[in-house]
């Protein structure tokens, strides 16, 4: 219990220090259309000044399948987009997702992601990864919650 | 040189054509085929290399198709009940000798025999589930649940085999077609499969 108390005081400690030095805070919707279906969901992420993002997200569909009926297929966990090129309002990230699919199943994800921004609070991203061995397409409405300037 | 900047009206033509190039061109192509083909080369057991891939749903789902090259005779019946691999997966972060569940078949009696293969706890059981026609897809579908692994062929009824003492959480990494037993493919093996999501 001591432990854990200890662990969860240094993954708060880290993510004070990191929300200190993020530029900007974002909430954004996802939608991705895997090999098994679309699905959509909601990711929470920090960007820092230098444009890296880390976060967490999750996602989710309801499968119909003949033979075994409606299936809930969700996939939760972090993410982080690395920064390759930024040129007048348009940045193209390396995007790594790691997570559980099903609750159960250790799925790591590599992408690639154009974010576009329309405005200083919003913009939408597009972006292709591998699922499940095959190319998926994503696609990202965000907001950003505040600035360190509005701080 | 003067910079020129694009704006959002531009984007979304650029967008617009993109998208409507993608419909024209999406609209031309033929259906694709989805089978993968593996084949086990004479005097191998594995299939070609392929990347590593991990399940990521309780249920593997495919369909597979044998052809002419799954007859083959050992000359010896105790060899010829060796089970070849077709396609599963090894249980939550164990290596397959010691938890997996997968599809096993044999040409045996003039058809091809297709059985459920697991390990559970490092031992090893088998059951035997229905024959397959060549040159005809088949349906084959492995669930895990906390304590079984169910398997499915076609219209036969589940076979269903006990689990062992696994984690929950983790990766189960897919193994895919082997030949053998102890002895490799008399000839070329060719097999395909379809995975289902």
């Amino acid at each position: 219990m001591k432990n854990l108390i200890i662990f969860v005081l240094v993954v708060l400690l880290a993510l004070i220090v990191q929300f200190a030095n993020a530029q900007s805070f974002s909430i954004a919707m996802n939608a991705e259309k895997t090999v098994s279906g679309t699905q959509y969901g909601p990711a929470l992420s920090f960007q820092t000044k230098s444009n890296w993002r880390a976060g967490a997200f999750y996602q989710s569909v309801m499968n119909v399948r003949p033979e075994r009926g409606e299936i809930k297929s969700e996939f939760y966990g972090i993410s982080a987009a690395a920064p390759l090129k930024k040129c007048d309002g348009f940045v193209f990230y390396a995007t790594f997702r790691a997570g559980l699919s099903n609750n159960q199943f250790l799925v790591l994800v590599p992408g690639i992601e154009t974010e576009i921004r329309l405005t200083p609070r919003a913009s939408v991203a597009f972006g292709t990864s591998i699922r499940m061995q095959h190319v998926a397409a994503s696609g990202k409405l965000m907001f950003r919650i505040f600035n360190n300037s509005s701080l | 040189m003067r910079k020129r900047n694009i704006n959002i009206g531009e984007v979304n033509t650029i967008a617009m054509m993109l998208m409507l190039l993608g419909v024209l061109v999406a609209a031309c192509e033929p259906a694709p085929d989805l089978f993968q083909s593996f084949t086990i080369k004479k005097g191998e057991h594995y299939a070609d290399v392929r990347f590593p891939e991990a399940l990521q749903q309780n249920t593997l789902s495919f369909q597979a198709i044998f052809d002419n090259s799954a007859q083959y005779d050992l000359g010896d019946e105790c060899l010829q009940t060796n089970k070849n691999k077709l396609f599963g997966f090894s249980d939550c972060n164990s290596m397959h000798h010691e938890n997996s569940a997968r599809f096993a078949w044999q040409w045996f009696n003039g058809q091809l025999e297709i059985y459920a293969y697991c390990y559970v706890n490092g031992g090893r059981t088998e059951k035997f589930i229905g024959t397959v026609p060549l040159n005809t897809p088949s349906n084959y579908r492995i669930e895990v649940s906390g304590s079984s692994y169910s398997f499915y062929l076609n219209n036969y009824p589940p076979v269903t085999i006990a689990r062992g003492n696994v984690c929950d959480r983790g990766v189960y990494y897919m193994l895919w077609p082997y030949f053998g037993g102890s002895v490799p493919a008399p000839h070329d093996v060719t097999i395909k499969i379809k995975k289902l999501f």
